[in-house]
């Protein structure tokens, strides 16, 4: 069951003690840890597998091929993606810095929009500021209400009154967690375009550790992914783009090399036909592969469904045991839109009346508590509502009402250290 | 650790900083941001005519205890003091000061934020 003992016992890290107390990790949206499935999936690997991939006609090479290839199909299904939808990347990062490269950089020309919003993480906001200095397309940023939730109307109308090539958007917020409407954003995508398309990007590493994602039927153009958020290894994630834009070649690859071609000539080279080859440059980390798709396979066992539920309570739980102390603000959403569920998903955040972040979650290390502080890889929001440095408590399959409740205990240590 | 960074010396020092504001005749002012959370501290500095010492010093700012308490503290240890010995002062300097026995890399950040905005007031 999630949040439980025996579920936790299955995270070997989480049962180490810090500060002389048990951990109570509460930093998942950083990263989240890892089963011993996973970790074990890629020792034997390494243990028993071990070969580069393709052209090789031996033993190893053959099953490391075969491994390399089912995993791939393993982490496409598990998004409801096809095979060839996916390339494998670093992280979420690189895959928006492949569509910047292999898209972006020769489908956007001078005058062009790129439309991104107030509450991106980094990672969907300097890439684009690049490529905006690159093809003299110009960024638009969409605004946030009081909430921090997405402003639709400014959406719409810089949809209705600007040239916009691509909207690049974050599916869940790392900072306040805020879940973006994707049904009704598409919904006005496709009303408002022209003569061309225009392509919609979704930042899915936070929503994809918390919501099951069906690729073709979310509808977004582009999905990037970071596996370490989602119980697998660091250094190994993907990106999700629809199958006509491999097809047209409207999408480029964008690092280039062995692996990716079908001839090489002194004069031209003509690049694999086969998509999930033609973006693979050089020898790709296959035991990450392995891990990320063993992570998949241990999702899918819990059930993605189930997953959000238990998330959803999650966030609920800590926002009333916070919105009870005094000097704890709360950031981002509290209250449901009309009709609706809290969008809201992954984490809380708050700012302590009078302590500065930092100080805060160093107070809850030395009670075994790991929280993060700061800004979140987002600058702009946090400069756009004046927040110094936020608190986030974010939150995986293992976490239960317990890390919670041991959260906001370790709080009431601030007023002691404070003497507040 | 905790204990250690919260005594009482350090946190009387961050809520009762020195040399806090501006300073008129300033002969340069530069801001430097700790680029891990966004805290940001600004120094005024007086520099003497051969440019070889620092004369006077100000500052403002918004961070951490450790950031805070950090910055004020060397504001005193810095009046005075040549550029070359400024730019000679280290992490264990700083611990030092601050009479810390061990810091985190990322506290390590918000002690160091106030000696980068002065290395970068002295350098002009």
């Amino acid at each position: 069951m999630l949040g439980s003992k025996i579920l936790k016992s299955q995270f070997p890290i989480l049962s180490r003690r810090v500060n002389d107390r048990p951990l109570v990790y509460l930093d998942n949206a950083a990263t989240s840890q890892k089963p011993l499935k996973v970790i074990e999936a890629i020792s034997n690997y390494y243990s028993q597998h071990n070969a580069n991939i393709h052209r090789g006609a031996h033993r190893l090479a053959d099953e490391s091929t075969k491994i390399f290839r089912e995993s791939r199909d393993t982490i496409a299904s598990f998004f409801r993606a096809d095979p060839e939808e996916l390339i494998i990347t670093r992280n979420a990062t690189e895959a928006i810095n492949g569509v910047a490269y292999g898209w972006a950089d020769h489908q956007l020309k001078e005058g062009d929009v790129i439309l991104t919003s107030m509450m991106e993480h980094h990672a969907n906001f300097v890439v684009w500021q690049e490529v905006a200095k690159r093809t003299g397309a110009k960024l638009e940023i969409i605004g946030v209400d009081e909430n921090a939730r997405l402003d639709l109307d400014d959406l719409e109308q810089k949809l209705k009154t600007l040239p916009v090539k691509l909207v690049a958007l974050v599916h869940v917020s790392n900072a306040t967690g805020v879940v973006n409407p994707v049904k009704k954003i598409l919904q006005l995508i496709k009303q408002h375009s022209k003569d061309d398309p225009i392509r919609f990007l979704l930042d899915g590493a936070q929503s994809a550790p918390h919501l099951p994602i069906n690729f073709h039927q979310l509808g977004a153009d582009f999905y990037a992914f970071s596996g370490h958020k989602m119980l697998a290894p660091m250094g190994i994630g993907g990106l999700l783009i629809k199958k006509e834009l491999l097809e047209s070649e409207e999408m480029h690859p964008w690092l280039f090399g062995g692996g990716m071609i079908s001839s090489v000539l002194p004069e031209k080279t003509r690049f694999n036909p086969n998509s999930t080859e033609r973006f693979i440059a050089g020898t790709p980390d296959v035991a990450s592969v392995v891990g990320l798709a063993a992570a998949c396979e241990y999702l899918n066992e819990l059930d993605m469904r189930k997953i959000e539920q238990h998330d959803r309570k999650l966030v609920l739980y800590a926002l009333e045991k916070l919105t009870q102390i005094p000097e704890i603000k709360v950031i981002g959403p509290v209250k449901a839109l009309s009709n609706q569920s809290l969008d809201r998903l992954g984490s809380v955040a708050f700012i302590y009346q009078a302590v500065h972040a930092h100080d805060v979650s160093q107070i809850l290390d030395s009670e075994g508590i790991a929280v993060r502080s700061g800004h979140h890889c987002t600058m702009p929001l946090h400069t756009y509502f004046g927040w110094q440095a936020t608190i986030r408590a974010s939150f995986s399959v293992y976490s239960s009402t317990n890390d919670v409740d041991a959260l906001i205990k370790g709080l009431e240590k601030i007023k002691q250290v404070f003497k507040l | 650790m905790t204990n250690d960074l919260y005594r009482e010396t350090i946190m009387t020092e961050a809520r009762q900083p020195q040399n806090y504001g501006s300073l008129k005749e300033a002969s340069a002012i530069r801001s430097y941001i700790n680029p891990s959370c966004g805290d940001s501290v600004k120094v005024y500095v007086k520099l003497d005519q051969e440019k070889k010492k620092i004369l006077d010093i100000s500052w403002e700012g918004n961070g951490c205890v450790i950031s805070m308490a950090s910055m004020s503290f060397l504001s005193a240890k810095v009046k005075g003091m040549s550029l070359v010995k400024i730019n000679q002062l280290a992490v264990n300097d700083l611990k030092q000061m601050l009479g810390l026995k061990e810091i985190t890399p990322s506290r390590e950040k918000c002690m160091m934020m106030g000696l980068m905005a002065i290395r970068k007031a002295i350098k002009g």
